[in-house]
């Protein structure tokens, strides 16, 4: 039986990391984050995959420290790495409703 | 249920207080189930569970526990109550502020009967209504402005209206209406009433007031200062709950024969 967002199984709760994310991201906004959508994917990204930076890192193939500025807000979404946008493809994450939120958070 | 990963809990809570958001998906991955419970029982608790049948209501409010508990993570002690029990107050206070407080449409119509239901501060007994539809109270009115001035009036008249409606401190109550002091609107409404004693006791046509409750009082308590041939055997009360109700004039006792 497919999961579904919010469903309760015995060993794991599947919830709706979309939404998940865009509060993340909201909260990176009110902290003065630059690019705070951004940095809510990366960080969503590292958390689906329950990867440590710099193993994350790896797996994409960039640097810790640019991760890091990933993770911290300072990379518009449209500069996000390539290999970061594939994973976004291979996960729950709705890529239209994270741009959607981008746009309103920069005011566009 | 699966037993809870006591080594996994404490991993993630301590990844939560080095401030790493990426650990709430793992988070409530893991402990979304235990999570979901405590959320559940809260909304119980508030008498809201229909809001856990809305699974994007649900979803959100859970994922509202967990950033609770990601903010308090760096007090959370991992030899201590898991951290949905120990946080459960904030969890609570996040639930109740996102179904907000009770609250009913504001309908005019009823607005307007609780006002009219009395709790205005200043009394709305009209007493030259009353008078038209009253002799008494007609007889009252003109004797009351005999003997006093026009503020002095307005002061016994607000004062007695207050005090049969029941306020406990009419005095203070009609000092705010009139500027003045307490103790002023006591010294006025008590001169108010030993005049129209006097004016009672002294002149024929105003001798039926001696029958009115205030009156009848004030002049008990200043016979032995003041002439009064005739002992009072019956008082009339001047009931202002019910003229304010129905415009009656509500008759306690027989009346006595002029």
């Amino acid at each position: 039986m497919p999961e579904t967002p919010g469903a309760v199984t015995d060993d794991c709760y599947k919830t709706n990391v979309t939404t998940l994310t865009e509060r993340i991201a909201i909260r990176l906004a009110a902290d003065g984050a630059e690019h705070p959508v951004a940095a809510a994917v990366a960080i969503a990204l590292r958390g689906i995959g329950r990867q440590e930076r710099n193993q994350f890192a790896e797996s994409l193939a960039i640097a810790p420290a640019d991760l890091h500025a990933l993770e911290a807000g300072t990379v518009p979404l449209a500069a996000l790495p390539k290999t970061l946008w594939a994973l976004v493809h291979e996960t729950d994450l709705e890529p239209v409703v994270l741009v959607n939120l981008d746009r309103r958070l920069r005011g566009d | 249920m699966t037993s809870l990963d006591r080594a996994l809990l404490a991993r993630l809570m301590a990844a939560m207080a080095a401030g790493d958001r990426a650990a709430l998906f793992p988070f409530i991955d893991e402990f979304g189930n235990r999570l979901a419970g405590m959320v559940r029982a809260v909304l119980r608790s508030l008498h809201r569970i229909d809001v856990a049948r809305s699974e994007h209501d649900f979803v959100y409010l859970l994922q509202s526990a967990a950033l609770v508990i990601f903010d308090r993570s760096k007090a959370w002690d991992p030899t201590g109550a898991l951290p949905w029990t120990w946080a459960e107050r904030a969890i609570r206070a996040e639930v109740v502020n996102w179904l907000g407080h009770p609250s009913l449409e504001l309908i005019d119509n009823d607005l307007g009967l609780q006002n009219d239901a009395g709790c205005a501060v200043q009394a709305d007994v009209d007493f030259d209504r009353l008078a038209i539809e009253h002799p008494l109270v007609r007889l009252l009115v003109e004797a009351v402005r005999t003997v006093a001035s026009p503020r002095d009036v307005e002061v016994h008249f607000q004062f007695q209206a207050q005090k049969s409606m029941g306020d406990p401190s009419p005095a203070h109550t009609v000092a705010d209406m009139c500027d003045l002091s307490p103790a002023n609107v006591r010294q006025i409404n008590a001169r108010v009433r030993r005049r129209l004693s006097e004016l009672a006791a002294s002149n024929p046509t105003f001798t039926a007031l001696s029958t009115v409750a205030w009156v009848e009082v004030c002049r008990r308590r200043t016979s032995s200062i003041h002439l009064s041939p005739r002992p009072v055997r019956h008082a009339t009360r001047v009931d202002y709950k019910l003229c304010r109700k129905h415009l009656e004039l509500s008759r306690t006792t027989a009346t006595r024969p002029m």
